[in-house]
């Protein structure tokens, strides 16, 4: 496959503004604080009725505060993944330092979820019995233009989907936006809500779900032996992108460049990842060569490791195909094993780790990790953060469809 | 502002089916069993599509951008049906795989053996901005050797009242996008700044596409103007 060009003197483009909810917190440095300790945020389920579901334990948000300019109880009456998608885009803007001026701006929106219809159709469907699938308007807006008219944005705004990897893609396209000029500073990130009945239901016949209830915090075990499924997790993260150009000029403290993305398709399965490592290993080379980088020079590998048993095997012979010789020195992680497996969102979920990585210098833990797989030898991080100096991260992600996904992170000097 | 914000078009395909179409499409298109009914009509708008390259062409680098306008309605209404009667027990595991707005790109490149990048986008009224901006993103930053964009509605949505006359209709347009060098093609997709300022978002519907494509090329445009200032528009070479 080509490699895209890049010119030696492209402007690089920024993260200034993170903005988040998810099972380990809804702020930056809460979210930090408690991945870097290795505390877990599944729990059991109590609201939904999962009498005879497999799984019944999953990384919780809970109520998502309300963002600033949203009056609190219109804001309670409003869908929670809408509420989810303008708490993280507001926070993310106030954080960058955008909040008063987005309307001065071309805010740029662009939102990984893959299940925004189905989520709604299925809740609408245990409270009234299928009244929006029964009888559709025919003009039902997204959600992403309802919170774009919300907060006011001028700039294109849409949603992708590339199942799990849709946070990478949704950063890839708001990167190229920016390059192209089409927007000032772009929204991107990705936000699911999808803990359902049906979603557990599906998943669990796909006998991809833990089910380890009786021991939520120690369900999910990526790269263990004693793996035995993923857990679903719910939330989001949205981060601000701009140029390192203006962000320079307005004195912006950024967190991390966003500094390279590559993605490929396996072509195999909608559902099975490949066993053979090729198509996937590409994905992560294009992005090293996007980021303009080596294997050698990459400090940190968030994997997508979801805690499957040939999921994890295989990505672990895709790291070991890119890093070669290196690979008993990259230490890598899978923060799954502490938010459990966030879908559409789970991409965002890991950007937001990898800058973690970057702003502490510390590399995350996997949690649960006891009998790291002979299958999966890679160089861990079991149980505890290890405190290192990390320059550069990078966040694998894929997904049903083939999807496969690399982005590079590179510390600001 | 690039100035060169341009697609060229290699290759299109279209499709349309009733719902009784569909289940006989579903036995000839290489669309899975289990396809939404969005995918079995894109795939076969694809297929149309592809009879525009030589006899084995190869489309391994290319990527694909799907962009349906509610994909899965139909499909989910008797899974969600049964798991009220029978419960968790009855879901088929092959529901979130294809019925989710990736699943038609992530089929197209199953069945196409594509290699490049894949995901849906859209996925409600702006599915046709939406497609072809996302198809030409993609194409004009990743050097690929082409991007599909397929996009696929019903003319009016199943289960629509029964005041509204006409069958239900699935209607897809496959395009291929590849970047102006490589090919010497008919017609071309470019985004350039808006001569009227609109501040309503634009949800043109896939049928005027279509009727644009169908009818003999001239010196009309098909374009939509988008409300940040810019339009999409496609035209014959030389007219965009």
């Amino acid at each position: 496959m080509n490699q895209p060009t890049r010119s030696a003197g492209e402007v690089p483009v920024w993260v200034t503004g993170v903005g988040t909810t998810n099972p380990l917190g809804q702020d930056f440095h809460t979210v930090a604080d408690n991945l870097l300790a290795g505390r877990s945020g599944i729990m059991r389920v109590t609201d939904l009725e999962l009498d005879d579901s497999s799984c019944k334990i999953a990384g919780r948000i809970g109520a998502i505060p309300v963002p600033p300019g949203q009056d609190p109880a219109a804001f309670r009456a409003l869908d929670k993944l809408q509420q989810l998608i303008l708490y993280c885009a507001t926070q993310a803007l106030v954080d960058a330092g955008h909040w008063e001026n987005r309307g001065k701006l071309r805010v740029g929106l662009v939102m990984g979820v893959g299940a925004e219809w189905l989520r709604a159709w299925e809740l609408d469907f245990h409270a009234t019995g299928g009244t929006l699938l029964r009888s559709p308007r025919g003009d039902e807006e997204s959600l992403i233009r309802v919170v774009q008219q919300q907060l006011g944005l001028r700039g294109p705004a849409t949603v992708v989907a590339a199942a799990c990897a849709s946070g990478n893609v949704a950063l890839a396209q708001g990167k190229n936006w920016l390059r192209r000029g089409w927007v000032d500073v772009c929204l991107a990130g990705a936000c699911d809500l999808w803990i359902t009945p049906m979603a557990l239901a599906s998943f669990g016949r796909l006998r991809v779900l833990s089910r380890r209830n009786d021991e939520p915090a120690a369900a999910s075990r990526p790269f263990d032996k004693d793996r035995d499924g993923f857990v679903l997790g719910e939330g989001g993260a949205v981060f601000l992108l701009e140029s390192a150009q203006t962000a320079r000029r307005r004195a912006a403290h950024p967190y991390a460049e966003l500094a390279g993305h590559g993605a490929t398709s396996d072509a195999f399965n909608l559902v099975i990842p490949n066993a053979d490592p090729a198509p996937a290993s590409q994905a992560v080379r294009l992005a090293l060569h996007d980021a303009q980088i080596n294997p050698d020079d990459v400090d940190y590998i968030n994997a997508h490791a979801t805690s499957t048993s040939v999921g994890d095997t295989c990505e672990a012979k895709v790291i070991q195909s890119v890093f070669g010789s290196t690979v008993s020195k990259v230490p890598v992680s899978s923060t799954k094993s502490m938010t459990g497996h966030l879908l559409s969102a789970a991409a965002a979920m890991e950007a937001l780790a990898c800058l973690i990585a970057l702003r502490h210098q510390a590399v995350p833990p996997t949690i649960n990790l006891d009998n790291p797989d002979p299958e999966c030898s890679l160089c861990h991080v079991p149980h505890q953060a290890r405190p290192q100096a990390v320059d550069v991260a990078i966040s694998n992600s894929f997904g049903f469809g083939g999807n496969n996904t690399c982005t590079v992170f590179r510390k600001v000097a | 502002m690039t100035s060169n914000d341009q697609c060229a078009i290699a290759a299109i395909g279209m499709a349309q089916a009733t719902l009784d179409d569909i289940a006989a499409l579903r036995k000839d298109t290489i669309a899975p069993k289990h396809a939404d009914e969005h995918t079995v009509v894109g795939v076969a708008a694809m297929q149309r599509a592809r009879a525009a390259f030589p006899d084995g062409f190869s489309f391994a680098d290319w990527g694909v951008v799907a962009a349906p306008r509610w994909p899965g309605r139909l499909s989910s209404y008797a899974p969600l049906e049964k798991y009220h009667r029978e419960g968790a027990r009855s879901v088929s595991a092959m529901l979130i795989p294809n019925l989710c707005l990736h699943a038609m790109s992530g089929t197209v490149s199953l069945a196409f053996q594509m290699h490049g990048p894949n995901f849906g986008v859209g996925g409600g009224l702006a599915n046709v901005p939406d497609g072809l901006l996302a198809g030409m993103v993609v194409q004009l930053e990743q050097n690929l050797p082409g991007t599909w964009v397929v996009l696929t509605e019903w003319n009016r949505e199943p289960f629509s009242p029964a005041a509204e006359e006409g069958t239900p209709v699935l209607q897809a347009l496959a395009l291929a996008l590849t970047t102006e060098a490589t090919v010497s093609a008919a017609r071309h997709l470019r985004l350039e700044p808006s001569e009227v300022l609109t501040s309503q978002p634009a949800y043109p519907r896939l049928q005027g596409l279509l009727n644009y494509l169908a009818a003999p090329m001239d010196d009309q445009l098909w374009w939509c103007a988008l409300d940040w200032g810019m339009d999409l528009v496609l035209g014959a070479e030389g007219k965009v």
